[in-house]
């Protein structure tokens, strides 16, 4: 249930810029998050707590396995919350990059991080895609056999 | 034929990711990788495995993207936000073209 607090803080923060298209026919990630919240599909509880969570948790980087850190920008958190999967869960951001087993050359210069963690009694499994700086640019939670056919890639680590 | 509103989401060149969703979007999804660039949005079944309806896509790289051929065919033409519609595939297309000729127009400002 989403209370009227909430949502009139949300709507206080949420500035025009953000509201509005960068590019003609898309909208920015921030955008659709923003619309997600006003049409009642993402309660704007789980925005301020993705927000909070990228403050303490994120903003600074996450150190993966390999030994470089991760960056995730606060757009680049409205990016990947685009997904609900994330957005329920945001700790999963930080779980998948510090889960990272593998990393494997993409297109242009990106890598692909693979991940695995446990959440209870289930693994999860997922990706995360960086560029040559770190900056993730997306990430996705996926089976097994989705993993797999990343096989052609060339292993960077380990 | 069916048409099918959809939005997308595009960062900009320096995070090259296009994401494009029916609206309304059904909930739940999950991601199937079709190519090492190309994501399908698929509803969630009973297993939480992403093999129902596509509901979505993401490109990754879209500026440079050429693997058309990895995008299944669907049965509807799609309504992007400011465009008529067209198959997903001509879509995409033209906003790829619409996007290249802005980014290249920036540069030259820049």
């Amino acid at each position: 249930m989403v209370g009227v607090y909430p949502l009139q803080k949300w709507r206080r923060r949420a500035s025009p810029t953000q509201l509005s298209s960068i590019w003609r026919g898309s909208k920015s990630p921030r955008a659709r998050i923003d619309r997600l919240v006003a049409e009642g599909s993402m309660p704007p509880e789980a925005l301020i707590a993705a927000e909070a969570l990228w403050e303490k948790r994120l903003r600074d980087g996450i150190r993966i396995p390999n030994g470089e850190t991760a960056q995730v920008t606060l757009n680049d958190l409205y990016h990947l919350i685009v997904d609900d999967r994330i957005w329920r869960k945001p700790e999963r951001i930080e779980l998948l990059l510090r889960g990272v087993y593998e990393v494997r050359q993409a297109k242009l210069g990106r890598r692909r991080v693979l991940s695995r963690w446990q959440e209870g009694q289930r693994e999860q499994r997922g990706f995360a895609i960086m560029d040559v700086n770190g900056r993730v640019w997306t990430m996705h939670l996926i089976n097994e056999r989705d993993l797999r056919r990343y096989s052609r890639e060339e292993v960077l680590w380990p | 034929m069916a048409v099918v509103k959809a939005s997308s989401t595009w960062p900009g060149p320096d995070v090259d990711v296009l994401r494009v969703f029916v609206e309304p979007t059904p909930l739940p999804w999950g991601a199937e990788v079709a190519d090492e660039d190309l994501v399908l949005f698929r509803l969630l079944d009973s297993r939480e495995e992403a093999s129902g309806q596509i509901v979505g896509l993401e490109i990754l790289g879209f500026l440079s993207f050429d693997q058309w051929g990895d995008i299944p065919e669907s049965v509807s033409h799609w309504r992007l936000a400011g465009m008529e519609p067209l198959a997903l595939v001509d879509a995409l297309k033209q906003l790829q073209r619409e996007y290249r000729q802005q980014t290249s127009a920036g540069k030259r400002v820049a």
